[in-house]
């Protein structure tokens, strides 16, 4: 009987974790999901963008970092422009399925379909996404966790049947004070790697330079 | 002597009657079950002609996995649902299809796998590393290019993809390497289909199609397992949600719509010729027991179907098909007889038995020629048609007319007499009109052309061919290749034969592209010279060198000290594997397609564009290279129809030949042979003027329908050119007409036939009999009347 008892409770506690675990899941699941669909409304309203960036990028390949410096152009719903100037001019224009691509060094430009490349299409594809909010998309592939609510820091970690699972540990993000547009962004590689941008002087809604869509800075 | 002969015989088994009628009831029920027994081959093989380099472009596609697979493009219907949604219903509907119909599905490639792969692949690679290669490489080991490279590395780096470019600069800072995949992925887009991945599934450009390709054990030419088969895929898409649809792609969906098809039309045709039969029956015959002139033809073939597998085996199904329609123009003899016993019993009968047997003569005359055919199926034909005959007419004059003997009903029957008193059948307008009309045909018959399209054979459905059409659109892949294909035992034998047939083909087609796998797949022996003479190169010559000048360029842009541990790490590290399995994985996804093992050994298949001047090149490589040959559809197609055209024409004078030799032999008469010729000369022109003036092109299937047609019309100039001149009186008339209404009603009902070998044969049908027997009734009495006895 007493026995009983003792195998009655175990059920019993065990039942109930399991519903205070499986409703603090769904509590956890229902805020995040609030969350990311009020910072996707929030964004959907950027029709524009432009802002500056510093890229820092922790390689091993290189002895210091890499110190990149530039400016990004966002216009909806599929054009891209990745400009750098520093340390060598290099510009990135995405129109659809096609990239172009210019340095100053070679000053040539070399156009990728992206259908044919797919680690670039890759690439494009998550950049538009981390810098239009778009992460509801996301939670196929990622954990995602709200690590800091004001502002909010969201972190990404891939899942492991997803595309980044060998290559990126996880991916923070880090919103301005207003929570209107992205502070920051930290990818954590796999291999120890890692890159930071930090997004400066950010402009939402705003008429475009004309020339943020030449690819070539002279043109 | 043929009407003495027929009396002789006819009164010895009219004593026996008993006997008679009991002995072939007694082979009739012993045929039929006998029936089951029969062998049967379904092969198509068996009706082809006998050349040696088609039989083993045949045997390879037979033995190749190119035929065991099913193409399945899934695609939205709506624009509410996206890609991530249609890659949900591939992954369930991959679970849902199970062996043993589905034995594999290729689905794509997985994203996350590919980088591994990738990095596997480039620690194999020194093992495909030509001499030339090599030398190329030591060229390039110098301080510029070196920079070259690192800047190039730099600035790789400060790009968005720098993730997926970093794992190259350290495995392979020089670009010695990387080319060798940029080979892999030639290879793998040789073929043209345009695909992207995405998690692991091949995705179309436009993000709104998968592609799933099966792998089934069912065989093309199993139309039982096919329908199977289908059915099964049918009942996996039912299931989908409603905003999917599915194409499929297979061979196997050509041989069920054909045979659909082939039997929609024999119902037809057949309630056609029911109807004939009854309408015969209430009209013309007005007597039950007449149904014996056509279940006669029947029990021939029947009969003959046993006696020819006993004396060859197996028996082909399309020649039984054909040979059981052509065993029933032996109805016409029957109607003959059965109107003579009408016209005159017995009498009458052995009147008509000897035009009857000129005509079976000159018939079987027809079918005899393709004994002379290097073409097996045919040869079978000619035996299966020439006993069904013998037999028929055994029946017809031996045993039908002793049926009616003691019962002769003496029903009166309708009589047709064109009068030649009428101005409209005045023999003068009638023979004038005639070498008018035929004149103009002879003329049109000159433009007649005959196609080289075997694709005339395929009359599957529309939804079909719509089908591949929108696949074409969506995948690419509608560019035709022929293949040339190196044969060996073993693997490295094949292997070894590979690359040889590489070097000659890229020597010979120039700029032309042509994807061979022995530049990433080359033999074992290849592979372990390669790697000794790369690890010798880079251990003597190179490894030193490299890494000095990496560090002293590498300073320039800032690279680490380890930098490019990685290559020199792996530099020596690739082995040539004894087992497959061990090989890079990414092999494995061109293997399949430039590799074939089956039971008799291996194959490695080259692709090249199918066009003629590279065919040619090809072919001249393969007459010097021993187990080598090509597979060119376009080759093929010419091949099968130029051989099937030349034994056509061969089996078309030899049939001409003996129609003529016969003719006169049996009717030992110059002018009434003439006479008797006029329906077979009228109906080969009318058709092959008829065609010309449709805008048909001849074919194989309408040129033999074209010698059954002259078997018949020598009939009908034999019956009416013996009735001129015997004045038989047995209704002749009416029997020719009879016997050509049945054949014109048969063959025009195959006008509505959906498939086009069954429509050509309905057309040339429907004109030669209607023109032969029009020139039968009216021209040869008309001629007789003019030429022959114009004192009537």
């Amino acid at each position: 009987m007493k026995k009983d008892r003792i195998i009655f409770l175990i059920v019993f506690l065990f039942l109930a974790a399991f519903r205070v675990a499986s409703g603090y899941c769904q509590k956890t699941d229902v805020d995040l999901i609030k969350n990311l669909k009020l910072i996707e409304s929030k964004m959907s309203n950027i029709n524009t963008l432009t802002t500056k960036f510093v890229q820092i990028k922790d390689l091993s390949l290189f002895k210091q970092k890499l110190e990149i410096k530039g400016s990004l152009y966002l216009k909806k719903p599929s054009s891209f422009a990745w400009h750098i100037d520093v340390p060598l001019k290099q510009r990135i224009i995405l129109e659809k399925n096609i990239v172009k691509q210019w340095d100053e060094d070679t000053n040539q430009v070399q156009k990728i379909n992206l259908d044919k490349n797919p680690s670039f299409s890759i690439m494009t594809d998550q950049m538009k996404r981390w810098v239009s909010g778009s992460y509801l998309s996301l939670v196929d592939e990622y954990e995602i966790e709200i690590v800091q609510s004001s502002p909010i820091r969201l972190k990404f970690t891939p899942l492991e049947n997803s595309m980044a699972f060998k290559m990126i540990k996880s991916i923070v993000i880090l919103f301005q004070e207003d929570e209107t547009y992205i502070e920051s962004i930290v990818i954590s590689e796999t291999n120890g790697d890692s890159t930071k941008f930090q997004f400066l002087e950010t402009s939402l809604n705003v008429a475009l330079d004309p020339q943020a869509w030449k690819i070539k800075p002279s043109d | 002597m043929i009407d003495r002969l027929f009396s002789k015989i006819y009164l010895a088994l009219r004593k026996r009657q008993r006997l008679t009628i009991l002995f072939v009831a007694f082979i009739f029920i012993f045929s039929f079950f006998r029936l089951f027994a029969v062998p049967f081959n379904n092969n198509v093989e068996l009706m082809l002609p006998d050349d040696a380099e088609f039989t083993r472009s045949l045997k390879f596609l037979r033995e190749s996995n190119f035929s065991d697979k099913v193409v399945l493009s899934l695609s939205l219907k709506d624009a509410d649902h996206s890609v991530s949604d249609l890659l949900k219903v591939a992954d369930q509907f991959k679970k849902n299809l199970k062996p043993p119909l589905v034995e594999k599905i290729e689905s794509g490639i997985l994203e996350k796998e590919i980088l591994d792969d990738i990095n596997q692949f480039l620690v194999y690679v020194p093992q495909i590393v030509a001499k030339g290669d090599l030398s190329a490489i030591e060229s390039r080991v110098t301080p510029e290019h070196v920079n070259e490279k690192l800047k190039q590395g730099y600035k790789n780096m400060l790009s968005m993809n720098s993730m997926f470019l970093k794992s190259f600069i350290e495995n392979d800072p020089l670009g010695v390497k990387i080319q060798y995949f940029q080979k892999m992925k030639e290879l793998g887009e040789s073929i043209g289909y345009k695909a992207k991945f995405k998690d692991g599934h091949f995705i179309s450009l436009d993000d709104r199609h998968i592609m799933l390709i099966l792998t089934t054990p069912i065989l093309i030419t199993d139309s039982a397992g096919a329908r199977k088969l289908i059915n099964y895929i049918h009942a996996q898409i039912d299931m989908l949600p409603e905003y999917i649809n599915v194409d499929i792609i297979s061979g196997h969906l050509h041989t069920l719509s054909n045979e659909d098809i082939i039997k929609k039309d024999i119902a037809k045709t057949v309630f056609a010729a029911s109807l004939m039969l009854l309408v015969l029956l209430v009209i013309v015959f007005r007597s039950a027991r007449a149904l014996l002139v056509f279940i006669i033809p029947a029990v021939a073939i029947l009969i003959s179907m046993n006696l020819t597998s006993m004396m060859i085996g197996a028996l082909s199904s399309f020649i039984v098909g054909l040979a059981a329609v052509i065993a029933g123009i032996t109805v016409d003899y029957g109607i003959h007889i059965y109107l003579a016993m009408h016209a005159g019993g017995l009498r009458k009968v052995n009147k008509i038995s000897r035009p009857v047997m000129v005509g079976v003569f000159t018939t079987m005359g027809v079918f005899a020629s393709f004994f002379f055919s290097s073409i097996y199926g045919y040869q079978q034909f000619a035996l299966l048609t020439n006993l069904s005959i013998v037999i028929s007419i055994f029946f017809y004059l031996f045993i039908l007319p002793g049926l009616f003997y003691k019962k002769n009903e003496n029903i009166p029957l309708i009589k047709i007499n064109f009068r030649k008193e009428n101005p409209i059948f005045h023999d003068s307008v009638i023979v004038f009109l005639w070498l008018i009309v035929l004149g103009c045909f002879m003329f049109f018959s000159q433009h007649s052309t005959f196609s080289n399209d075997v694709r005339v054979y395929d009359g599957s459905s529309e939804e079909i061919f719509k089908a591949e059409d929108r696949f074409h659109q969506t995948w690419g892949g509608g560019d035709e290749f022929a293949m040339m294909v190196a044969q060996a035992d073993t693997l490295q034998d094949v292997l070894k034969l590979n690359e040889e047939l590489n070097t000659r083909l890229k020597r010979s087609f120039e700029n032309a592209k042509v994807a061979n796998i022995a530049e990433v797949y080359p033999s074992k022996k290849t592979r372990e010279k390669n790697l000794l003479r790369w690890n010798s190169l880079w251990k003597n010559k190179l490894e030193g060198k490299t890494k000095k000048l990496l560090k002293e360029q590498g300073m320039k842009f800032g690279y680490s000290k380890n930098a490019f541990k990685p290559f020199f790490d792996e530099l020596y590290n690739s082995s040539v594997a004894d087992d497959e399995t061990k090989e890079p994985k990414l092999l494995d996804k061109v293997k399949n397609r430039f590799l074939q093992k089956t039971k008799n050994g291996f194959y490695a298949i080259s692709y090249f564009s199918d066009k003629e001047a590279l065919i040619d090149k090809a072919q001249k490589i393969s007459k010097k290279m021993a187990g080598t040959f090509i597979i060119s559809r376009k080759n093929m197609t010419k091949s099968i129809s130029e051989s099937v055209y030349q034994e056509v024409k061969k089996l078309s004078w030899i049939a001409g030949s003996l129609i003529v030799i016969l003719t006169i032999l049996l009717l030992k008469n110059i002018r009434l042979t003439l006479l008797a010729l006029i329906p077979v000369v009228t109906s080969v022109f009318m058709i092959l003027g008829g065609f010309s003036l449709l805008g048909y092109a001849l074919n194989a299937p309408s040129m033999v329908a074209i010698l059954v047609v002259v078997g018949l019309c020598i009939d009908y100039g034999v019956f009416m050119v013996y009735d001129c001149k015997f004045k038989l009186e047995a209704g002749t008339l009416l029997a020719v007409t009879l016997s050509a209404m049945t054949t014109i009603v048969g063959g025009s009902v195959l006008l509505l036939a959906t498939h086009p070998v069954l429509f050509y044969v309905g057309v040339t049908m429907a004109i030669g009999i209607f023109s032969g027997y029009l020139v039968a009734a009216f021209v040869i009495p008309a001629c007789y009347r003019l030429w022959i006895s114009p004192r009537g």
